[in-house]
């Protein structure tokens, strides 16, 4: 029997590998079948030349090649149609995401379903399908990295779903993602290239560069507000709230000077609850505001002195829900009140100063709700406003109560004054 | 462009696999080229199997772990044999069975004559 040469069966592998067989199983396989063919044909008389060009010949024409073709086409099947699937799913994942995010920032219903579902399909099936293609086409070391890349893509993804639904737990998630990719992708990853890198001085630049933007972008986002800003905020917010309490302790000197005398002794007392029983009532709204928008007791809720507490973005539409609605706590119950306070305190002017004490009281009337637009007082004050919004504008109220009641005091001590000349 | 010769590529589409696997399942382990040759002397030169169509066939059935395979230095080239995994085996004699009955019952189209239309109503 004929046996090939090492000469022959290299010159048919290099033709092999001229005909573009790169896949190295199939280029011995065939190289093989090639030489058997040969063999045979050299076995019943004929010459190398002649048998290796008939052997091929059989092949038909672009048979390698197709041969070639149809095999990775076939070993490759499982791996496209999970590509696809995997397209298919990022498409529907992102778009999902996009409606969700215009649909909240338009503060449009359906925004949150859209949101969730569009993350729940990228982080529970597109990026763990990602995975599992990245796997089949990487081997070694290189295995290690995508998994802690998407592994920490996953917890990411997971945890914005959950600081969008504000659901508990959405901070230790982000940070465990960002410490997953910050920790182990990015050196493993960087590690990698530079072992892979050729000039290494330029891929050292070019990670440099990257981990010096990141760190900017990472650093600079993280903190909202400059210390300037905040620091200003708690200064204003300090005064803001110490302005009331301020004015109180003012009050109570003069009408604990006030409170024994015979005649005018008793109209301060009666000033001096109607302000607290409205003051009171407006801490009660503050409270109840505070405890709906941040999910805490009321009790709790009445501690939070200080605005850095409040988290802003918090569930604001149940401003809407209690202050428009028809419950103990609502803006029309606190306009009633307001209302009733400001009846009060003018009928406490006596006969002939009450046309001056018109409008003395606090301001219930129509009021500008968004920069030009007008309208009711409630709706201007609580209708899809901002609870540091709202906030503020209960210790103005409160603030005016107190410069109401201010005013009323000095006109009675005004008229103690006179009431003692005429005796 | 699969197994040409005699039969058109109609009739021929689909017996492959089964032919592959019952040579497989004859034999303890079979390289490409042999496969061919087998299946020519077989059959006398009615069918024979082209490479083009063999081993894409047979890298799949690797891929879908109904083959394993041994390669073998065979002087100063490699030799790749492949044999038929014991889930190979099984899929092999069930995919014989389903084609005999499939014959058998071409068999039966084929040699029984047309009974008409109609004369079972009424």
């Amino acid at each position: 029997m004929e046996v090939l040469s090492v000469k022959q069966i290299n010159s048919i592998h290099d033709f092999l590998v001229d005909k573009g067989v790169h896949y190295e199983p199939l280029r011995l396989e065939l190289l093989d079948h090639i030489c058997c063919a040969i063999e045979q044909r050299m076995d019943h008389g004929w010459e190398f030349k002649k048998a290796l060009s008939q052997s091929i010949h059989e092949f038909g024409p672009q048979g390698i090649e197709r041969t070639q073709e149809t095999t990775i086409y076939f070993l490759t099947l499982k791996l496209r149609k999970m590509k696809k699937l995997a397209s298919i799913l990022g498409i529907i994942g992102g778009l999902l995401t996009l409606v969700g995010t215009i649909f909240k920032l338009m503060h449009w219903p359906g925004a949150g379903i859209a949101l969730l579902s569009g993350l729940g399909i990228v982080a529970l099936f597109y990026l763990p399908l990602l995975l599992i293609i990245q796997l089949k086409s990487t081997s070694g070391a290189g295995k290690f990295t995508y998994i802690a890349g998407l592994f920490s893509a996953i917890v990411l993804v997971v945890g914005s779903a959950f600081k969008i639904m504000h659901w508990p737990g959405a901070g230790a998630l982000m940070l465990a993602g960002m410490g997953l990719l910050g920790l182990l992708f990015m050196p493993l990853y960087f590690i990698r290239s530079y072992q892979q890198a050729e000039n290494k001085l330029f891929k050292s630049s070019l990670v440099f560069v990257i981990f010096a933007g990141a760190t900017m972008i990472f650093g600079l986002t993280r903190v909202h507000t400059s210390y300037f800003t905040s620091n200003g905020l708690y200064l204003t917010e300090d005064r803001i709230l110490n302005a009331p309490i301020e004015k109180a302790e003012v009050n109570a000197t003069i009408s604990s000077q006030l409170l024994g005398t015979e005649v005018i002794g008793p109209k301060v007392q009666a000033v001096t609850s109607a302000t607290n029983e409205l003051c009171n009532y407006l801490d009660e709204v503050r409270y109840e505001l505070i405890a709906a928008t941040q999910g805490i007791s009321k009790e709790r809720a009445a501690s939070v002195k200080v605005l850095a507490e409040i988290e802003w973005t918090k569930q604001n539409h149940r401003i809407d829900a209690i202050m428009l609605g028809d419950g103990d706590i609502s803006a029309a119950n606190l306009k009633t009140k307001i209302e009733a306070y400001n009846a009060f305190v003018r009928s406490s002017y006596t006969e002939q100063d009450r046309s001056l004490a018109q409008n003395i009281g606090l301001y219930i009337g129509e009021m500008k709700a968004n920069f030009d637009q007008s309208d009711t007082w409630e709706k201007a004050n609580f209708s899809e406003k901002p609870l540091f919004y709202v906030l503020m504008y209960l210790e103005h109220l409160k603030n005016d109560a107190r410069s109401t009641e201010g005013q009323l005091l000095n006109y009675l001590m005004g008229q103690n004054t006179q009431l003692a000349q005429a005796m | 462009m699969y197994i040409c010769l005699m039969y058109s590529k109609e009739l021929i589409k689909g017996t492959l696999k089964p032919i592959v696997l019952k040579l497989l399942s004859e034999h303890d382990k079979m390289y490409g080229y042999e496969i061919t040759q087998k299946v020519k002397e077989m059959t006398d030169g009615k069918i024979v199997i082209t490479e083009g169509a063999l081993y894409p066939l047979l890298h799949k059935l690797q891929a879908e772990q109904l083959l394993s395979t041994e390669t073998v230095q065979i002087g100063k080239r490699v030799r790749k044999y492949y044999s038929l995994t014991e889930q190979g085996n099984s899929t092999a004699n069930q995919l014989i069975d389903e084609f005999i009955d499939f014959m058998a019952t071409m068999k039966l189209v084929l040699n029984t004559q047309n009974p008409g239309y109609g004369s079972a109503i009424g």
